[in-house]
């Protein structure tokens, strides 16, 4: 009588497995390591300006690429200016940020007559400019608009304010009656440049 | 023999194989996920940055190529420019010709009868700036008079010209910068034509813009750029200068030989207006020049 084949339990199982798991492991993490220290780089570094480099080495060398084409294009523009002196294209780049106070009041000016149709509604009486702190002021009042002063005056506070990088004061709104022009609303603005 | 009993003897307790073969297979995921790393920056970052390192590269070659050009066209230049600019624009010292230019205003302007009730012109202490290289001072003068709307806007329009000398001046960094990047695009060779044209004399360009623009189209024959010569000749800082020359003030500095003037910038400006037309015009102005 043959005895019938008894049933591994689970640990003769696992102790069966364990070499050819372990072999198996083992052969898989050395292919891999090969593949990650020789075939990968085949794959992943590029042949630029003149030698391999990874993606890092490229990000770097496209860094100093751009910093490369920064620099000599400032020298380019340099080497064309008619004229090499820099205090004088320092004047000039300083003046050309500042406002210039005849741009700015012609724009006043002509802010105040398109804003309303009576003529010399918006009369401007004085315009000043201090370049040191950058500001300008404006004096002067609404008038023959009749009870409308105030709302004129607030339309052209928002007219000025619109014109780019300047900040406008909000002036002190009231309505003043005077013997010579009647009613009107004189105002005082200043307006800062950043 | 040592060996082989030490592997006998690891492969006979099948925890240890089994602990070992969990091991390797951790590092081999490890490395699954640094293939996977490496082929994705591969994808995502390599290709988009060599494309952007050919166009870096071949600018580069293009801007470096431009600046031997110019710096070569700039050992046979005089420095005829230089000495104008020293001579006119930033003198060494002393305020004669900013004064000259200020008087001769005045006069254009009461000639023309815009002007009246000019006070005496107050001439302050220098004050030195600290330049690059070069130190420079600013001198203040200090003027007041009446004047007619026109008369100001005339007088005005001298200070925001004054120190301007070659058509590079009348450029705002924006303007100048398309000049150049259209430059790259179509002929890049030809920057020294460009710097010919920057360099040429202002007086003479807002005279006849396109007898200076000629050479300029010739080497650009293209749209673009007749474009943007256009857009510079039609331009409100060369239409103020324009202006400004055809009027009084203008033509009486040209007849008296003060252009280029010296540079002046408006510290401190009051217009304040009066009966009739008139404005009285507060005015505090720095001329600047060369400290000795």
């Amino acid at each position: 009588m043959l005895e019938a084949p008894t049933r591994p339990t689970p640990t003769q199982i696992l102790r069966g497995m364990a070499v050819p798991f372990f072999i198996f492991s083992l052969v898989l993490l050395v292919l891999l390591s090969l593949s990650f220290t020789l075939v990968l780089p085949l794959f992943t570094r590029v042949d630029v300006g003149g030698s391999q480099r990874t993606a890092g080495e490229l990000r770097t060398y496209v860094g100093q690429l751009s910093a490369s084409v920064l620099r000599v294009e400032r020298e380019r523009d340099q080497s064309i200016l008619p004229v090499a002196f820099v205090a004088y294209e320092d004047l000039k780049a300083d003046r050309l940020a500042h406002p210039s106070f005849a741009g700015l009041r012609v724009e006043l000016l002509r802010t105040a007559s398109a804003l309303v149709p009576e003529k010399d509604a918006i009369h401007v009486e004085a315009v000043s400019y201090d370049d040191a702190a950058r500001v300008l002021s404006v004096v002067g009042d609404v008038r023959g608009v009749g009870p409308r002063s105030m709302t004129v005056l607030a339309e052209y506070v928002d007219a000025i304010a619109k014109i780019s990088g300047v900040e406008v004061s909000q002036p002190a709104y009231q309505r003043v009656d005077d013997p010579e022009i009647g009613m009107h609303s004189p105002f005082t603005l200043h307006l800062t440049f950043p | 023999m040592t060996i082989l009993r030490q592997v006998r003897a690891f492969f006979s307790r099948p925890g240890i194989a089994f602990t070992g073969g969990i091991l390797c297979l951790v590092l081999s995921a490890w490395l699954i996920r640094g293939h996977a790393v490496a082929l994705r920056a591969m994808r995502e970052g390599t290709l988009p940055l060599l494309s952007q390192t050919t166009s870096l590269e071949k600018r580069l070659a293009l801007l470096s190529r431009q600046v031997e050009a110019t710096r070569l066209s700039k050992a046979a230049q005089n420095g005829s420019l230089e000495e104008k600019l020293r001579a006119y624009i930033l003198p060494a010292g002393g305020t004669d010709r900013a004064v000259a230019v200020i008087n001769a205003a005045f006069d254009a302007l009461q000639k023309a009868g815009n002007a009246k009730d000019i006070a005496p012109l107050t001439v302050g202490d220098p004050s030195r700036l600290p330049g690059s290289g070069t130190t420079l001072e600013a001198r203040p003068l200090s003027v007041a008079l009446t004047v007619r709307e026109n008369g100001m806007r005339d007088l005005l329009a001298m200070l925001d010209v004054s120190g301007l000398l070659t058509v590079h001046d009348v450029l705002v960094p924006r303007e100048k910068q398309e000049f150049f990047s259209v430059t790259e695009v179509e002929n890049p060779s030809s920057i020294v034509t460009v710097g010919q044209f920057l360099s040429a004399d202002l007086l003479q360009y807002l005279g006849d813009p396109r007898g200076v623009e000629e050479r300029l189209l010739a080497a650009f024959p293209s749209d673009t750029f007749a474009g943007l010569l256009h857009h510079l000749s039609k331009g409100e800082t060369v239409k103020n200068a324009q202006t400004f020359l055809a009027g009084d003030i203008g033509k009486v500095l040209i007849s008296q030989k003060l252009w280029p003037m010296p540079f002046f910038t408006i510290d401190r400006a009051e217009a304040k207006a009066l009966t009739d037309g008139w404005v009285r015009l507060d005015l505090t102005v720095s001329a600047y020049g060369r400290s000795k």
